[in-house]
Parts: structure tokens; C-alpha cells; sequence
């Protein structure tokens, strides 16, 4: 290496001091190598006296309290922050990027979590439809008793069977709100088709018999729904619960690995599936959490609303109003939602 | 030699060398090198430390044999700091010699 390209080299590495001072120092060691020469050494010599550049470097930067290590630093965050610089000076172009890249991200996370809740209730939905399938069959079935009773007791139960429907409303709340509802409609239909033959004629042991026969069809219907709703709350609660322990213990685990990593210990993979795995099942109690009281909501509002008579009507002005009071603090999605819960009301009571 | 000990003597000898006179980089370094062997890479960024701190001045003086030279000179400043330099120095070697004769005495007396 020769005088001038160490003198280059050197000022390569002082490149952060002023113009004033690099220049300074490579006079010093410029003199400095000049009189070497003179007492007859060759440059190369000379130059070897001084050892390592970059440690020679070092040590003169470390003279101004400027951080050595800088320059390698710099080097490589020097091309982002040069780009951001540029961006900046070209009028905000790096600003609008950035702004955009935030909207993105904010309308892609609004996307996901519409997508999320369109998925929940499109699940409720399908379970609604279950329950209301489950109602059906025990409509049905309740209907075959009453046919047989009918049959059993002829044209004279007719108009007790007619009282019967009247009541049916008032008395089956709670849990059979919604089949009642359809049922006093057939009822009444029946009853009004057979209505001009109302020939009252005294009560046999025969009517006796249907009229216990409907009784007891209506008390295992009634049974029978309401056990299966606790059933379901049940199992849902059970769920919840289960899966809070879930997160809890995840939870304590994923504290007890972040200590062991701290403490040095190569277990990142573990710590990182028990974080998403306690936060599955915090999610899934929250659902389910919600889910649940979503039901008893919907049960509790339901003897609210029909009190004057089971009309078919009421009730189909009446699941709007109970869908938006359940969900008053959502968007005007619910609306859509209480509409189509509305229209298939109605395809479920004229089945 | 030790080079941890050259280290630490190094800016004591310097400040000396500059109060008895002044001097420009090359004279020092064969100042200094009469005394411990040390090569320039040290010698230089230790200069411009205690340049930048205030113990130095420097100024240029002509030359007949080639380029202007830089000189040091010692400030007020940089003549406290010699001073306590040299008080440090002379407590620690003070300690260090003591200790290493008990240890010969016990050394001889267990024998």
C-alpha cells in the first residue's frame, strides 16, 4: 500500500468528522510518514508502523466521542433512509404510502371482521333452523294427538278443542312461543272450517279421555322443547367453561415459557403455539358466552311479545323488534337479518 | 512489556513529554518511544483525544525541511491533569511495590 492510498483509505473511514478536521489529520500523518521516509524508511514500512486501519480509524472517532461502529450502521440503513428522505422531498409521496398502506390495513381488518361476524350469524341461523325443525316435528306430532282425540271424541270436542286453541297462547309461554304461534293459526283454521256444525253435546268419558290424551301430548311437547333448549344452553355453558380453563391454563403456560426463554432456553415454537392457543379459546368462550345469553335473550323477549292472542302477524312484526332490541348496539346489518328472519317466519308458520 | 500496563502509563508520559517542551507528532512518538515501546497508531488518536478535551493546543509552525508542522502545547488545563496524572501514578506504584514486598517477606520467613 502505498502513501496516497492509505491517506484515501483513511479518509473514507473519517468521512462523518468535518472537512476541516479530516484534513487536519491526514496532514498530520502525511508529515508524519514524510519524515519516516527521510529517515530512510520505505513507505510501505512506514505505513505498517500505524497497524490496522479500520482499529486506527476507530480510535480517532472514539477521540470525539462519536460511535465507531456508526459507519456499518449507516451503510446498511442508509439506502431505507436515503429512500425516505427522497420520497419526503418529493412532496409527501412516501406520507400518501403510508396512508394508504394504513387504510388498507385498517379496511382489510374491518373486512375480516365483517366476514367473521356474517359467519356467526349465518351459524345461529342454521341452528335456529334446526330448533325450529325440532319444533315442527313436535307441532306435528302434537297435531296426530289432536287429530286422534278429535276422532276419539268426534264433533263434540270440536268446541272445546276450539277453547283450547283460544287458551293455547296464553298458557304455552316460555318455551313454545314460536310453534304456538303456528298452531293456534291451524288450529283456528280447522276450528273455522268446521265452525258452522258447533253442536254442543255433553262430555263423555270418551271426550274425557282426548281431552286428557292432548293434555298430556301438549305437557311432553312442552317437556320435551324445554329440555331440549336447557340441553343446548347447557352444553354451550359446559363448552364455555371448558374452554375458559383452556385459555387460563395456556395462559399460565405461555408466562412460564416467556421466563424460560428469557432465561436462555431455545423454546420459541412452544411458546408461540401455546400464545395461539390460548387465544383460540378465549375466543371461542367469548363466542360461546355469547351465544348463550343470546338465547336466553331471545327466549326471555318472546313472552313479552305475544300477550293479546298468538296472531300470526304480531308474531311476525314481533321477531324484528325482538332481533333489533337483542342487537341494538350492531349495524343496520341486523335489519337485513330481522327481514329475512321475518320472511322465513312466515315460510315457517304456513308449512 | 505488558501492553495493558504501556497503555496505562502512556498519557502521563505524553503530558510529560509536551511540559518540557513543545512538540509536533513525529518528535513525540521518538520521545515516548525512549521511554516504553509504542507505535504510532496509539499515539496520534491518544493526541487528538486530548486534543478535543482541552489538555492540548496546537498551532502550526513553518518548516524549512517540508511541510508546516503541527505543535502541541500543554494547557493549564492539560498541567492540572499531568499533575493529578502524576499523583495517581506515584500512590498506585507506591501500593503495588508494598504488597509485592510483604509477599517476598512471607515468602522468605516461611522458608
Amino acid at each position: 500500500m502505498n502513501k496516497a492510498v492509505f491517506l484515501e483509505e483513511l479518509k473514507q473511514h473519517l468521512k462523518v468528522l468535518e472537512e476541516s478536521e479530516q484534513q487536519d489529520i491526514l496532514d498530520e500523518y502525511s508529515v508524519h510518514i514524510a519524515m519516516k521516509m527521510e529517515r530512510g524508511m520505505s513507505e510501505e514500512e512506514a505505513i505498517r508502523d500505524f497497524g490496522d486501519i479500520r482499529r486506527l480509524a476507530q480510535d480517532i472517532l472514539e477521540a470525539y466521542h462519536l460511535d465507531p461502529q456508526y459507519a456499518d450502521k449507516k451503510s446498511s440503513a442508509e439506502t431505507i433512509q436515503e429512500k425516505a428522505f427522497d420520497a419526503a422531498a418529493d412532496g409527501g409521496a412516501a406520507h400518501r404510502l403510508g396512508y394508504r398502506l394504513k387504510e388498507l390495513s385498517v379496511s382489510g381488518w374491518k373486512l375480516l371482521l365483517r366476514g367473521g361476524k356474517r359467519l356467526w350469524r349465518f351459524l345461529v341461523r342454521c341452528a335456529g333452523g334446526l330448533w325450529r325443525l325440532v319444533c315442527r316435528c313436535c307441532r306435528k306430532i302434537w297435531l296426530l294427538l289432536c287429530l286422534c282425540g278429535r276422532k276419539l271424541t268426534g264433533k263434540a270436542g270440536e268446541a272445546s278443542l276450539g277453547a283450547e286453541a283460544a287458551a293455547e297462547p296464553v298458557s304455552s309461554q316460555g318455551s313454545g312461543g314460536k310453534p304456538s304461534a303456528g298452531m293456534p293459526v291451524k288450529a283456528e283454521g280447522e276450528a273455522a272450517g268446521k265452525g258452522p256444525e258447533p253442536v254442543p253435546r255433553k262430555k263423555g268419558t270418551v271426550v274425557m279421555l282426548g281431552d286428557m290424551l292432548r293434555k298430556t301430548g301438549r305437557l311432553t311437547g312442552r317437556a320435551v322443547r324445554w329440555t331440549l333448549r336447557w340441553c343446548w344452553n347447557l352444553l354451550l355453558l359446559g363448552t364455555a367453561v371448558l374452554a375458559g380453563i383452556c385459555a387460563i391454563c395456556l395462559l399460565f403456560s405461555f408466562g412460564v415459557l416467556t421466563v424460560l426463554l428469557i432465561a436462555g432456553y431455545p423454546v420459541w415454537g412452544v411458546a408461540v403455539a401455546t400464545l395461539g392457543g390460548f387465544l383460540s379459546s378465549a375466543s371461542l368462550t367469548l363466542l360461546l358466552l355469547r351465544g348463550i345469553r343470546r338465547k336466553k335473550q331471545v327466549a326471555a323477549a318472546e313472552p313479552k311479545l305475544p300477550e293479546g292472542g298468538g296472531n300470526a302477524q304480531e308474531k311476525r312484526t314481533a321477531e324484528p323488534a325482538a332481533a333489533e332490541t337483542n342487537a341494538a348496539e350492531e349495524s343496520a346489518e341486523e335489519a337485513e337479518d330481522a327481514a329475512f328472519f321475518a320472511g322465513n317466519q312466515e315460510v315457517f308458520i304456513h308449512a | 512489556m505488558n501492553a495493558q500496563f504501556k497503555k496505562g502509563v502512556l498519557e502521563l508520559i505524553v503530558l510529560e513529554s509536551v511540559r518540557k517542551r513543545d512538540m509536533y507528532g513525529y518528535e513525540l512518538v521518538e520521545e515516548v518511544s525512549k521511554v516504553i515501546d509504542v507505535n504510532e497508531g496509539t499515539i496520534y488518536p491518544l493526541l487528538k483525544r486530548l486534543t478535543n478535551e482541552k489538555y492540548f493546543e496546537t498551532y502550526l509552525r513553518e518548516s524549512t525541511e517540508g511541510p508546516p508542522r503541527k505543535y502541541y502545547h500543554l494547557t493549564v488545563a492539560g498541567i492540572l491533569y499531568r499533575d493529578s496524572l502524576e499523583k495517581e501514578w506515584n500512590e498506585f506504584q507506591q501500593s503495588v511495590c508494598r504488597f509485592l514486598k510483604e509477599k517476598t517477606t512471607e515468602a522468605g520467613g516461611n522458608q
